[in-house]
């Protein structure tokens, strides 16, 4: 869900702070465009 | 977010990522791949030996194999605290997955799905709401905590009820046994409705709208599903996601009530400003989603390219579900004590039953539905 941001006498590192949502977006918009531009290598299962 | 494990609720909040050295997160993400690969070869190797030895014997899901192998290792040996920052990403993967699932359904599917889901979202909330608010006093609970419960159960588990927490200014108490009692029931859930559904005889499309109608935590949500069959997850998944999609609207109507009432902060008047906290709530992968399913409608992928993607969002699941095996811990639960936990299972009750008379109403008198 979205990054809530509660009262932390630690500052959260910069990568949290951008929150998991964006970060999985980010990393999944960038292997759909390697898959877009067919570059993607073969994924088995 | 997920699942039985008592942490404090700011170590949840940014609960994927807990530790500022990359390097951290090595040993649980490795313990994940680990835990995923035997699931995943379990069920291979399960049904091989039944074939050998001629048993007849149901085809346990490498869902139900990684989520089982996780819990008896975090439920026996415990997990070291070298592979805690590592286990905690197990959300991260499973928003990576369900981003990349976006490559399974027509953008159209998604719109039209996601429309008819969200009445019977929105019906299921109000009635599940209300019952478990009033469950709530009726076991002595406080207001905040009926409400957080409420929120859990309606909306998205343990993330809504952190997005809840500072808007209604609960107590720390309040929201780690709101938090418990929704954990305890995603896993209740995960067990108890797949071997349901079959017995009452639903269809995938069925099953699917109505795990991602009455599970709570996304993480619980998808595997329910994928233990039905993978069909159910992918619809499980989209409807969960319409029902994540609402978490803003739902606190900022949580937040408003208690600031009326001079217990939680005022949020500033005007449209813009409720906008401003409806997105910040918003959860953002469902934009990578859409996105995604865009991209396949619109041709852009290659079948091979379609299956790679869809093969991509199998693996992070399958991270996911240990995720979720290795994050229940019924010991931290057992400590939370009773009340809000005989409310939260009110709560799932109730929301399975009404969720279950929506689906079947909808798909099976009014003819509701989707192909994909």
């Amino acid at each position: 869900m979205s990054e809530p941001s509660p009262k932390s006498p630690v500052e959260a590192p910069w990568y949290a702070r951008v929150g998991v949502d964006w970060w999985a977006t980010i990393v999944a918009g960038v292997i759909t465009v390697l898959a877009v531009a067919n570059l993607l290598p073969k994924i088995p299962w | 977010m997920s699942t039985t494990s008592v942490a404090s609720e700011e170590d949840r909040s940014e609960a994927s990522f807990i530790s500022g050295n990359p390097l951290a997160y090595v040993p649980g993400v490795l313990l994940l791949i680990v835990i995923g690969l035997l699931g995943k070869y379990a069920q291979i190797g399960w049904n091989a030996l039944a074939k050998h030895e001629h048993w007849t014997v149901p085809d346990i899901e490498y869902v139900l194999w990684a989520i089982v192998i996780g819990l008896l290792i975090t439920n026996t040996v415990g997990v070291h605290r070298i592979f805690k920052p590592g286990v905690q990403t197990y959300e991260f993967w499973l928003k990576i997955g369900i981003v990349a699932l976006g490559s399974r359904f027509v953008l159209g599917d998604v719109l039209k799905l996601g429309g008819t889901s969200l009445v019977q979202i929105v019906v299921d909330m109000a009635v599940a709401g209300a019952i478990i608010i009033f469950a709530a006093r009726l076991f002595g609970l406080s207001g905040k905590l009926g409400s957080l419960l409420a929120i859990g159960t309606s909306i998205c588990g343990v993330s809504a009820i952190i997005a809840s927490k500072g808007a209604i200014r609960a107590r720390n108490s309040e929201a780690s046994y709101a938090i418990a009692a929704i954990l305890a029931l995603g896993a209740v859930a995960l067990f108890t409705l797949p071997p349901l559904g079959h017995l009452i005889g639903l269809s995938d499309h069925e099953f699917g709208l109505w795990a991602g109608l009455a599970v709570d935590n996304t993480a619980e949500t998808t595997a329910t599903g994928y233990l039905f069959s993978e069909e159910a997850g992918k619809i499980a998944v989209l409807v969960k996601s319409t029902r994540n999609a609402l978490i803003g609207f739902v606190v900022l109507g949580f937040a408003l009530y208690w600031a009326a009432r001079g217990e939680a902060d005022q949020i500033a008047p005007g449209f813009t400003s409720k906008a401003k906290f409806v997105w910040e709530k918003f959860p953002k992968f469902v934009l990578g989603f859409l996105a995604v399913s865009a991209v396949a409608t619109a041709g852009w992928l290659t079948k091979g390219q379609s299956t790679n993607l869809a093969n991509v969002s199998k693996w992070a699941f399958l991270l996911t579900f240990a995720g979720v095996g290795l994050n229940t811990n019924f010991r931290e639960l057992a400590r939370t004590g009773w009340r809000p936990l005989v409310v939260a299972i009110i709560g799932l009750l109730v929301v399975a039953t009404v969720s279950l008379g929506l689906v079947l109403l909808t798909s099976r008198v009014l003819g509701w539905g989707v192909h994909t």
